[in-house]
């Protein structure tokens, strides 16, 4: 009987301690998960909290003392640049652990280590490529170069610091639902972190999809429909300047025909790209037309909205060093800033620095050498079979089996995508070259930019920024403004990388490297302002070929507003930030309006029915802003939507996706082109035309608006569009929905569903050195802190925080809301 | 009164263990206490359930409050309850007084294995 009690409770003991540490798949472990002691509840911080007055840390060489202000910004005085570095990790890690870790697993392409094989396929992806690979090179190269090799390894030592006097119980929130460790940084992991900028910038083409449609429609159509250059757009450089240097040559005469392996076959394009609209404005006014007399700079990169943020804010003081601005978690120094000389932005350069080609003969064989098996890669280049190098790499799985990765290296880069045609029985293998791949070291760009003090450091800052290419506006407090694309670019001949390259010959190689001070940039224009927001950046005299994806309509408001502004203030910078005025419903909406008003002109008004006709009454008055309680920007996103998904019906029953036209490219054909084919819609019997495509495209928002009820709550833009700020591992409650904001892609408050300005700051350098800044996210990156999210108000409503630029560290303030010493140990 | 020590010793060195020791530490303490403290095996059970029971009770409402019950919140709507605070306390509590309950009076069966 005894034993029968003892065995009996022994048993549900053992059933509950299991239940509670086993790990389930898809859960956390639920016993430590909810003890009190280890688990989440220790994440749930004090809403008193502060920073520990004291911390001894082992590593510092000299005590390093941060002051935070009441919204958690550090602002670190260092005695030497190491102990400045070393404390910023020590700082972005203790706020911001769990992100940076796991972004740069993401980059290296380690996520199913931590949830299993359904990350295979985006482990594959991230190491097919080459981005692991390319942070390996980038190390390397930098690793000749002290400064930066200092620096990162300041910032990996403060890094590994805080993770080595980490409890378990101390984990950030997510490792304990996930269920895994911290692992140490170091320099390696910065430079993913690099490659996976690059990639999230620059990772947008459409090689395969360009050389399938031009299969598909053939030359005429495709050059309708397609054009190279689309030249309404206002170019970074303004129109008409002159480039004083002579151009390197193109080297190769060839054809930039499509070139793939048979003409009837498509090949799908790879992989899933970054998002597009991946944007950014940016724009600086001289002291010529300001108020004050001073420059104003203003920078809004636009990226995917989640929290934990993108960015963190901070200031780094050093001797020879003061620069307060955002980096991102994980990056030494200040990505996006100013100091007490100058200030910078950037923007997406948008330039298409990403290439296929289709290998000829590609074999990997098993050959013997000295009694040792070894793989052998080969395949014909110029007539000639030429060797490869294989790299194998072992990608753990959790709870199963290892898998592994094959990357062939060929003389442009990895060969980073194989299609089998299962009806020919038949391999295709494709290369990349990317500059994404070229060894460099953007890092010491922001080293430089950080301590820059005048045009001449500026420019040498920017010499060393080879990928993504990026707009980089510049003022100083002597009142220079100047703008740069900068990237390394090489020359290639006109629609060199539209299209897929045949791999097997020389000529198709990129040309020599364009010089960094070839790249388009000018100083001090005379309209007095440089501006960017991802358009193209010269006009057509520019002597070097080059094509892109290029944003058309934002360039234009920002444009037209500062050239129609005088006596500018930082109240006026604020307001264009937040500009809701759409040129693109500009450019169509009227000429939609008029091609269906003819029928109202005929009498026929009668052929409306009502909600029709309360739909067009919206439209009709409608001032083109995307605010937020407006319903005509929902009437109109949906009417133009539907209307290019009917227009371009007939690009959709092919087997492989291709891109439909761009929107400026649309709204030129739908003007221009009114008696053309694709203006039927083949989903009826009849013919269409303009009107009546209109109509069916104004008969599904009718249906829409049915389905919502005519609710106008629900119809109101900002409620139609939802925006959302979404965690990281996208866990609903950590994440923020429906905010209430105007904008859209394409507007200069570029605020889309889940994309938008990540991070608005405006500089105005001088006498008066004035700075504001906001993002939408927090300091801390736990979900249980009150700092988690405590901007995202401010940034909603186009609100600015008035940014604290210390000059030294005793400097008092009302905002100021502890100090902490960090001493060696 | 021997009950109420138990359960008072049972939250104390549970608090102890949680210190030094995986979170199961508390199946260990319970374990313990109720093999060398308990009398009878509902009460060796009720020492342990009460004592961790009370323990993380306490524990998770005064972190808790403390942090204005800004995770509890956003925890309830990740395992799909209401967001009702106390109600995951209570689950807390609830988990680790099971734990506790079942290991004493798998700890004190074990002691009545060896005694008369």
């Amino acid at each position: 009987m005894k034993i029968f009690r003892f065995i009996f409770s022994l048993l549900i003991t053992f059933a509950l301690l299991f239940g509670l540490i086993h790990k389930f798949e898809g859960k956390p472990r639920l016993g430590n998960f909810i003890d009190p002691f280890h688990g989440f509840w220790q994440n749930a911080e004090n809403k008193n909290w502060k920073p520990d007055d004291e911390l001894k840390i082992e590593g510092l060489s000299d005590e390093v003392k941060v002051v935070y202000d009441d919204r958690l910004v550090p602002h670190i005085f260092a005695n030497n640049e190491h102990d400045l570095y070393f404390a910023q990790g020590y700082i972005v890690a203790a706020f911001r652990l769990w992100q940076m870790d796991f972004q740069t697993r993401a980059a290296a392409g380690r996520i199913s280590e931590i949830i299993g094989d359904k990350a295979l396929d985006y482990d594959l992806k991230q190491r097919r490529l080459g981005l692991p690979w390319a942070a390996k090179k980038s190390v390397e190269s930098f690793s000749n170069d002290e400064t930066t090799m200092n620096m990162l390894n300041a910032f990996s030592d403060g890094v590994n610091a805080y993770i080595d006097q980490l409890n378990p119980r101390d984990y950030p929130i997510e490792y304990k639902l996930l269920d895994y460790a911290p692992e140490h940084w170091s320099p390696y992991k910065s430079a993913l972190l690099l490659k996976y900028m690059a990639d999230m910038l620059t990772g947008y083409e459409q090689d395969f999809e360009l050389t399938n449609a031009y299969k598909i429609l053939g030359k005429e159509n495709f050059d309708l429909l397609y054009p190279d250059r689309v030249t309404e757009a206002d170019p970074i450089i303004p129109s008409g300047t002159e480039w004083n240097f002579d151009p390197l040559p193109s080297q190769s005469s060839a054809d930039s025909f499509p070139f793939t392996p048979e003409e009837s076959i498509l090949i799908p394009a790879p992989y899933e790209k970054p998002f597009e609209n991946n944007g950014s404005n940016n724009w600086v006014v001289s002291g010529k037309l300001t108020e004050s007399g001073q420059p104003i700079l203003c920078n809004d990169p636009h990226l995917g909205l989640n929290l934990p943020s993108i960015w963190f804010e901070c200031q780094l003081n050093a001797p020879g060093l003061n620069v307060y601005g955002v980096t991102i978690p994980g990056a030494p120094g200040i990505v996006i800033g100013f100091n007490e000389n100058i200030s910078w932005g950037v923007t997406n350069g948008t330039q298409d620095v990403k290439d296929w080609y289709k290998m000829e003969s590609l074999e990997i064989s098993l050959i013997k050498v000295d009694g040792k098996e070894i793989f052998f890669v080969n395949f014909f280049f110029e007539d000639e079979n030429v060797s490869g190098e294989l790299i194998i790499d072992t990608i753990k799985v959790r709870g199963s089996q290892d898998s592994y990765n094959y990357n062939v290296i060929s003389s442009f880069g990895p060969v980073a995508y194989s299609y089998f045609d299962s009806t020919k029985n038949e391999r295709y293998d494709f290369a990349l070259r990317w500059t994404a791949h070229d060894p460099s070291n953007e890092i010491m760009t922001f080293y430089e930019l950080n301590r820059a003090e005048n045009l001449e450091d500026y420019k040498s800052a920017l010499k060393h920024f080879v990928c993504p290419s990026q707009n980089f506006v510049y003022a100083d407090k002597e009142g220079n403004i100047a703008i740069t694309q900068q990237g390394q670019f090489y020359v290639k001949r006109e629609q060199q990388g539209r299209f897929i390259m045949d791999g097997s010959k020389k000529e198709n190689e990129w040309g020599e490297k364009i010089r960094y001070d070839q790249n388009p940039q000018i100083i001090n224009p005379e309209r007095g302002f440089v501006s960017s927001a991802n358009q193209i950046p010269t006009d057509s005299t520019y002597p070097y070929y080059y094509n892109g994806s290029f944003e058309n309509f934002r360039n234009r408001r920002i444009n037209s507003v500062l050239a129609s502004l005088n006596k500018i203030t930082i109240d006026d910078m604020m307001k264009l930030q937040n500009d809701n005025y759409s040129v693109m419903a500009e450019d169509i909406l009227p000429f939609m309006l008029d091609s269906l008003r003819g029928e109202v002109v005929r009498g026929e008004e009668k052929y409306f029915d009502d909600g029709s006709k309360k739909i067009l009454t919206e439209l009709l008055k409608w001032n083109y802003e995307y605010d937020t309680n407006e319903i005509a920007p929902t009437y109109f996103e949906l009417w133009s939507k539907s209307l290019y998904r009917i227009l371009w019906d007939e690009l959709e029953p092919y087997e492989v996706f291709i891109y439909r036209p761009g929107k400026l490219q649309t709204i030129k054909f739908l003007k221009n082109n009114s008696q053309s084919d694709f203006i039927d819609f083949k989903a009826t019997t009849e013919k269409e035309g303009l009107t009546s495509l209109l109509e069916i495209a104004l008969t599904e928002v009718v249906d829409t608006a049915t389905k919502y009820e005519w609710d106008e709550e629900k119809l109101k833009w900002s409620n139609y569009k939802g925006t959302f700020i979404q965690h990281i591992l996208r866990l609903e409650p950590f994440s923020k929905y429906n905010l209430s904001i105007g904008g859209n892609y394409g507007i200069v408050n570029a605020t889309g569903e889940d994309h938008g300005p990540s991070w608005r700051m405006i500089v105005s350098p001088g006498e008066k050195l004035e700075a504001y800044g906001v993002y939408p996210g927090g300091q801390i990156g736990n979900p249980g802190s009150k700092h988690y999210d405590e901007f995202v108000e401010t940034w909603r409503t186009a609100e600015y925080f008035s940014l604290w630029f210390m000059k030294s560290s005793d400097e008092n303030s009302e905002i100021l809301f502890s100090t902490q010493k960090l001493k060696a140990k | 009164m021997r009950l109420l020590i138990n359960i008072l010793v049972v939250a104390l060195l549970t608090f102890v263990a949680e210190m030094m020791l995986p979170w199961w530490g508390i199946a260990v303490v319970a374990f313990a206490v109720c093999l060398f403290f308990s009398t009878k095996g509902t009460s060796a059970f009720f020492s342990g359930f009460l004592g961790i029971f009370l323990l993380f009770f306490i524990a998770s409402l005064i972190i808790d409050t403390q942090n204005a019950q800004l995770l509890s919140k956003k925890i309830c709507s990740l395992f799909g309850l209401p967001q009702i605070s106390l109600l995951l306390i209570f689950i807390t509590a609830l988990v680790g007084g099971l734990v506790g309950g079942f290991s004493g009076m798998t700890g004190y069966y074990f002691k009545k294995l060896f005694t008369k």
